[in-house]
Order: C-alpha cells, then structure tokens, then sequence
C-alpha cells in the first residue's frame, strides 16, 4: 500500500511525478496561484490543509457538478419511494385499511421524502468521492516527507508534468515565492498487477459464486427433506394432534371420548325448534324445495325485539337497517364499483315477499347460493335464528303495509 | 473594528462583535498538536481506562440481558396488558432524542453560518451516530422474536406480502435509517481531512496504515477541496430537513394513534424541541469532562458552552411551553377522554414521574438566564444532567400514563419495571459511552479543518479583504 511504504531509493531512472512547492502562508499560496494561473499553467493543483476562502478563483477552479447529480438522484429516491410503496401495497398485496384508497399520496410522503434524502446523500457522498477519484490510496506524494505538513500548517503548488510549460515549473514556482521546490520521486512500485493477483482473483471469484448458484439452485429444485427449520418457533409443540396415538392412555388414542354424563349444547332443543322443512303447515317452492311457513315458537314482543337486536348486528350492514338491500357494504361496493358485486337482497321485492318462514331460517344456517355466507354460528341457538326470521316478517309488513293492516276504528276517513 | 461602544454594554457584549471562536494566539499548528496529540499519544491515560473498564462491563451487561431475553421472551421485561410499550420504546425515543443534537450542531448551525459550531460539530456528530445506535437496538429487541426483524424492512420472503406504509412504525424504520446513515456520512466525511492530517503525523507503520485507508488518499488540493465543500454544503441541507423529519416521524408513533394524550397534532414540533433540547444537554454534559480531561480548552472555549447553554435555554423552554399548551387543548377540546388523560398524567398514579419531568425540562434550565449561571462549569453540568433525566421521565410519562389507562376500565393497570428492563437501559450507556471513548481515543475530537479556518492565520489577508492584484 502506497501509505505505509517509504520512498525505495531505485526509482532514480523514473521521470519526476510532478514537481512539489511549499508555501509557509495562505497569502503566499493564494498570490502564487494567482500567477500561475495568468502565466497560463493549466496542469497542477493548489494544496492547503483547511478550505480556503478565494483559491476557487485564484486557481482557475470550475465548480463542480456534483449538485446535478445529487439533484438526479435524490429525483429517483422519490421516483422510487413512490414505486416501490404502489407496488407493494396497492399491487402486489393489496392492504386495505379501513376502506382507504390502495394508493393515496399523502401516506406515502414520510417514506418517499426519507428515500429522497437517502438517495441524495448517497449522490453527495460518494459523488464528491468519485469525482475527486478517491479511494486513491497510493499517491507518489505520499512517498515525500516534505509533503506532510501540508495537511497541517503548510502550503504546496504541484505541478503535473503533463503540463505543457511542465519544464519551466520548477523555476517558475521558486520566482512567485515558493520556500522550496522539489522534485515529485515517481512511483516505484509496477503499474500492473502481478499474475498471481489476478489467478487468486480470479480463484476467490469463482468460490464466491458457488454459494449464488446454490441458492439460485435450490430455488428450481424441489426436496423430498423437510425444510430446516433455524428457529422452531411455535411449529413443534409438546401437544398431541387429532387422530394421533398416545401410549399415556390405555386404549393408545390421542383423541380422548368425553366424559361420562357430559351433556350436549344442542342435546335438549326440541327438535320441533331445529327442523324448517316439516312444520303445520308447508309449502313447495320454485326450486321443487318443502319448507314450513309457521313459526315453531309463539311469536312474541320479546323475540322480535331480541330478532331486531340480532338483525342490526349481522344483517342490516348488507341487507340495510329497513331491510332494501341498501346497507353499508352495498353502498361501499357501488362507490368502488367493485367487479361481480351480488347485491344483497330486497327483503321487500315481490319475490323476497314470497319466502317462507322456513326458506328465511334456512338462508340463516346454510347461506344463500354461495353468495351470502351461513351465519350459523353467529346466531348460534334455534331461538335467535326464529326471531331474526320474525323480525324480518315485521319489517316486510311494516314496508307493505295497507290502511286495512290497522286496526278496527283507526282506518282512516276518506277525504272529499 | 472603528464603530464606537454602545453606551451601558461591555465590549464582550456587544452584538456587532463575534466572541472569539477559539483562545486568542491559536496557531495552525497548535490546532494540529492539540487535536492531533490526542489520538498521538503514547501512554493511555489510566482513567481512560478506568472509564473503558467500566463502560464495556455495562456493554456486557447489554449484551447479557439481550442474550437473556432471546432465550426467554419479552416476558422478562414489565411490559404487561396494558402497557405494552414499556421501557423499550421509552429508551429508543430517549436516545434517538439525544441524537438530534449532533446533526443539527453540524447543519443547520451551518448553513446559518454559526461559525462557533466548530469547535464542537466533529464530537456531537460522533455523539449522533452513537446515541442513534443505542436507539436502533430498543425496537430491533422489542419485536419479540428477534430472528424476524427483516419483517421490518421491504424484503421479499415466504409470505409473499410486503409491510404495511400506512403505519408510522414503517415510516420509523425509513426515518432512523436514512437518519444513522446520512449522520453517519456526514460525520465520516467531515472526517476525510482530518484523518489526512493524522497519516502524515503518524510514525507508526500501523497507525499510517490505519489512518492512510480511512482518509481515502486525501491531498487537499484545491479541487479535493472544492469538491469536498460542496458535498458538505450539500449534506447539510439535506440533513437539515432529514433532522427535523426524523423526531417528527418519531413522533407520529404516537400522534397517529388514537389514544388520548397520543392523538395531539402537537406532537411533532414538540418532541423537535425536546430532542434538541435533550441533544444539547448530553453535549454539555459529555464536552465539559473531555475538554478538561484532553485539554481541548483553547478550541472549545467557556463562549462555546454558553450559546449551548442558551440554546438549552430556548429549547427546554419550548417544551414547557408544549406542556402547557397539551393541557391547554386538553381542556379547550371539550373531549372528556382527552382531559382524563391529562389530569391523569399530572395527578394521577403518576404523578411523580410528570412532576419530576416538569421540574428537571421546565424549571432547571430557568436558571440559564443569568449568564453567570450559563458560564459556570458546576451549574451546567448539573443542568444538563437533569434535563437528560428529566427528558428520559418526559418519554416515560408520554408512553406510560396512556397506554395504563386505556378505554377499558377493567384493564387499567401500573406499570412495574423489571430488574432487566433497568440493567438493559443501564447497559445501553455502555455501548454509547464503549464507542465514545474509543472515538475519543483513535479519533480527531474537533474539526481541525474547519477550526484552522477560524484563526487569523486561516483567513487570506487577515481580514483585510480579498486584496490581490491579480483579481
Ligand atoms: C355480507 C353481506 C350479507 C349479510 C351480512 C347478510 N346477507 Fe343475506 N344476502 C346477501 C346477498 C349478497 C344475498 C343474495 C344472494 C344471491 O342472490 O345469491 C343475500 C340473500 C339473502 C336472502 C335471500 C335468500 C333467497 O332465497 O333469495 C335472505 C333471506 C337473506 N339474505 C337473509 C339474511 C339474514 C337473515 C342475514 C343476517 C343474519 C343476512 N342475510 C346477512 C348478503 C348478505
């Protein structure tokens, strides 16, 4: 390394890598430059150890371009950001949160405004790097210890010998006010690496390829193995599954038989309660389907208000409170305009009217053609199912009521 | 200077006049030996060491309690329904806090032109990426099952699903990244130079190794300059916004939660405040020990602490000022939730907490003042020490006394913290003070670059215009 080695005494023969001139102050420095500038030298380079104030024009310097390439990319940061969040949670895997558009702008400010930040610092940091062509660790300067102060307290010119007036540099640098003036002792060491570098290169590059191919491997190619698991989290459990062995019991079964007198949730209800397909009275409907159009239990003031309950809960957000087919999820798929939305049905069109009790309890525990889900289990008992069905009769009656569903003496007047 | 004193003001007073940015009769070269002797010498102090032994015991102390709670679980920690932010979140927003100082000492005081940044920019920066560091390691450990916690970035994995950039906590992650690593540039780019200078100083095959691939093949020529100039105006705008971004990201955290005391717009602006002012503090109270111990007194002069002191001043008093407006919106919401919330942080359970916040933040710093006060070596110390304490209570009553009262009665609770959940926060100062001392050790403290640039042998014709009759 370039750093740590110390001028070999045989590179003698080599032509100079430059010329080096010390300067003791920063007026001095600046003054020099000044005239080497308008003497019209255009290969060398001012050296100071701080920043100084004025060398820019003193030394003929262009600024840099470095800030259109921060600009740039601190441009794609934000491009990116933007990408990368449409993609991710609008495209790829759609999140919805809260009914929220897939994609809105404001959400994604934070991130894309980090991005846009990180991406140009990155243009700032390593543009100046590349642009100054650093990492430059072995510079013939380095070799010179007169050099060393100058990232301390001292001042150097160093002219390049590609420079033109090249020859005339050294007696021109002593005239403008250099302290010393030295010859730049050239590199030492060979321009081009030895060919063990590049076998052993070429060697290590090639090891670390085969851990890539391996990877890229095992991504095509299919293992009877289970996979290894690093870190087992919660997938073994010290549990028995269903339809397992275990030696602990006599009769060797996992699964154990429920103890003696354990009575059934459903074990009790009349069976009068659970049927809808047979009842007093029964009627057959266009599907060819029997069902019961009675209710098998009196219908009372507190079964409708415990069916009105029920039917505000898992109801009314599709079916609608007043039972149109107008709730908020209907209402929420028209805005979107989802595709193949099934609206949920009108209680109170001709053909809903036509339902039987049965038919209505039936929808309730086994769903409706695939397209509304059975909520069984949301209703769990006999009883809640009935009095949804019965609040559902007194919504259609109180939607299609006549003046002759009042009672006697409260019919209205005719008005002439 | 020809303009005549202002009647009734002392000439060091006088606004038209700039204190002295480091101890009148520094040289170029003096700058160099002090700065530079530090790393240079020969014989580690003993207290160094003393300091380092007892730091890395809290380091391993750390690494112990982490160790502990992968094999165990959060269980070990007082994180319990409902407070299922306990101490972890508390330190991470304590030390992402106190590293708010560093950049914002480096940028935005730059680009204003705070010329007195200077002398103290290279060891806040270092303070930056240390305390940011000690911060990363709260939430990576709080996710529970550590293994797991590329689930935080965007990366492809089995699932096939991506995170979430609705949620605030993603934003976190992108904020305190872009945070460490542009702090992180910024300091190590500032650092180019003055890496240079310790190359060439060395006499150590080892050391000019060392310090010959950290500074890149740094010549300081004109062009180097220039270009690095750039770069560094450049970072610094760029820092300047990243800065102010990354407490307010933190911040909506809680902002964008519904909880009472969370749900307050006023949350960015505030926890800013309370970042720089906790940043500002930690400065103090890590600079006043180094500049004695190293002595550094000539470069990070009594003039350098007071206008720390006063912007501790400022700040501390921004976030009394938070406090009271909180209580105030409180009350002018009209929001039943929102007042209990209030009234429960002030004088309820946790009373003590709040009102050790509001004495350390609001009360102490009071005392600067006076400028006797913010010139005293003793009163600053104890000042900073407080507000750093009190900073730590502020995240504590924020996080706490919200989540311990949630909207079900029946699970309101008091929080208890856990044996490991101290010795965890207490092993967090090992790994920032293991990292400052050996920064302290192998690394230039100051600036020597920027500060050469201050002395009169730094300035082209002494101050007396750009004079050259060549222009
Ligand atoms: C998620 C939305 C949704 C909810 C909630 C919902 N339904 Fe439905 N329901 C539908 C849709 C959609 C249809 C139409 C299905 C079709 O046309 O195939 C429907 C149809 C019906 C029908 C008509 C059956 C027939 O034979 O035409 C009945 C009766 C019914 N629902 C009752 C209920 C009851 C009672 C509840 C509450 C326990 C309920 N629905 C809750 C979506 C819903």
């Amino acid at each position: 390394m370039g750093t740590v080695m110390e001028a070999p005494m045989s590179n003698q023969d080599k032509a100079p890598a430059g010329v080096l001139a010390l300067f003791d102050d920063v007026d001095s420095l600046l003054d020099a430059c000044r005239r080497m500038r308008d003497a019209g030298y255009t290969r060398w380079e001012a050296h100071a150890p701080f920043p100084v104030h004025g060398l820019d024009k003193a030394a003929g310097i262009k600024p840099t371009v470095l800030p259109w390439i921060v600009l740039v990319c601190g441009l794609t940061g934000t491009g990116c950001a933007m990408l990368m969040q449409w993609w991710m949670n609008a495209h790829d895997y759609k999140y919805l949160i809260s009914g929220k558009p897939f994609f809105s702008v404001p959400a994604n400010v934070p991130v894309a405004f980090e991005m846009t930040i990180l991406f140009a610092s990155f243009a700032a940091f390593f543009g100046m790097l590349a642009l100054n062509r650093f990492p430059r660790w072995s510079n013939p300067l380095f070799r010179m210890p007169e050099f060393r102060r100058v990232t301390a307290d001292r001042f150097a010119i160093v002219v390049d010998p590609a420079d033109p007036k090249f020859h005339a540099g050294a007696a021109f640098l002593g005239e403008i006010g250099a302290k010393q003036v030295l010859p730049v002792p050239a590199d030492p060491s060979p321009a081009k690496f030895p060919v063990w570098v590049h076998m052993v290169g070429s060697l290590v590059t090639m090891a670390a390829l085969i851990p890539v191919a391996l990877i890229i491997r095992a991504h095509y190619v299919t293992s009877p193995n289970p996979p290894i698991h690093v870190v087992p989290d919660m997938d073994f459990q010290w549990k028995d599954k269903a339809q397992t062995s275990n030696p602990t019991f006599a009769d060797g079964r996992a699964m154990r038989k429920a103890v003696a007198g354990t009575v059934s949730v459903d074990a009790d209800v009349d069976p009068n309660l659970l049927s809808y397909q047979s009842g007093k009275s029964t009627m057959v409907d266009a599907t060819g389907t029997t069902y019961r159009t009675d209710f098998p239990l009196p219908v009372t003031k507190e079964l409708l208000a415990l069916g009105e309950m029920k039917f505000g809960v898992y109801c009314a957000p599709c079916h609608g409170g007043s039972g149109y087919g107008d709730g908020p999820v209907h209402q929420r798929a028209m805005a979107l305009e989802t595709a193949g939305w099934i609206p949920p049905v009108n209680f109170h069109a001709e053909t809903s009217l036509a339902l039987s009790t049965g038919r209505l309890y039936d929808s309730i525990v086994n769903g409706v053609r695939g397209n509304m889900q059975s909520y069984a289990s949301q209703l769990p008992t006999a009883e809640e199912r009935w009095a949804v069905v019965a609040f559902i009769r007194a919504l259609q009656r109180s939607q299609n009521a006549s003046t002759s569903d009042l009672p006697q003496g409260m019919q209205p007047k005719e008005i002439k | 200077m020809t303009d005549t004193a202002i009647k009734g003001v002392p000439a060091e007073d006088d606004p038209r006049h700039r204190v002295p940015l480091a101890k009148p009769g520094t040289t170029l070269t003096s700058i160099t030996d002090i700065v530079a002797g530090i790393p240079e010498r020969r014989a580690t102090p003993k207290a160094w060491y003393v300091a380092f032994a007892i730091a890395l015991t809290l380091l391993g102390t750390l690494g112990a309690m982490i160790a502990y709670l992968l094999f165990t679980g959060v269980g070990v920690w007082g994180n319990n329904n409902p407070v299922f932010w306990g101490w972890p979140i508390v330190n991470f927003v304590f030390w992402v806090g106190i590293g708010h100082a560093g950049t914002l000492i480096s940028a935005i005081l730059f680009l204003t032109r705070q010329n007195w940044r200077t002398g103290v920019n290279r060891f806040a920066e270092a303070m930056t990426i240390f305390a940011v560091a000690c911060a990363a390691i709260f939430p990576g450990i709080h996710i529970g099952r550590v293994w797991l916690a590329f689930y935080l970035f965007p990366l492809p994995n089995q699932m096939q699903m991506w995170p979430n950039f609705r949620s605030p906590l993603l934003w976190d992650v992108f904020a305190v990244g872009t945070y460490a690593t542009v702090s992180l540039l910024f300091w190590y780019m500032g650092m180019v130079p003055d890496l240079a200078t310790l190359r060439d100083r060395s006499v150590h095959k080892v050391r000019r190794f060392a310090y010959g691939l950290l500074s890149l093949g740094w010549t300081g020529s004109g062009r180097e300059w220039s270009r690095f100039e750039k770069a560094y105006l450049i970072l610094a705008g760029l820092a300047t916004p990243l800065v102010l971004s990354v407490h307010s990201v933190v911040s909506f955290d809680f902002a964008v939660s519904q909880l009472p005391g969370w749900h307050t717009t006023i949350f960015p602006p505030y926890f800013v405040a309370g970042a720089v002012f906790s940043g500002f503090a930690m400065v103090v109270s890590l600079m006043v020990p180094a500049r004695q111990f190293f002595g550094l007194k000539d470069l990070i002069t009594i003039n350098h602490l007071e206008v720390m002191n006063k912007i501790i001043l400022v700040t501390g008093t921004m976030v009394g000022y938070a406090y009271a407006m909180e209580f105030f919106i409180a009350w002018y919401s009209g929001n039943p939730y929102e007042r209990f919330a209030f009234v429960n942080r002030a004088f309820g359970p946790y009373y003590w907490a709040y009102w050790t916040m509001v004495s350390c933040n609001v009360i102490s710093p009071q005392i600067f003042w006076f400028k006797k006060a913010r010139r005293s070596i003793p009163i600053m110390m104890v000042v900073a020490v407080f507000v750093n304490i009190g900073m730590w209570f502020e995240r504590f009553v924020i996080t706490v006394t919200s989540l311990s009262r949630d909207f079900l009665p029946s699970s309101w609770g008091y929080f208890r913290p856990t044996a490991i959940d101290m010795l965890t926060f207490a092993g967090s100062f090992g790994l920032f003070f293991t990292l400052f001392l050996l920064f302290c050790r192998f690394l230039p403290m100051v600036a020597m670059a920027e500060v050469r640039t201050m002395v009169p042998e730094g300035k082209p014709s002494h101050g007396h215009g750009h004079g050259g009759s060549h222009e």
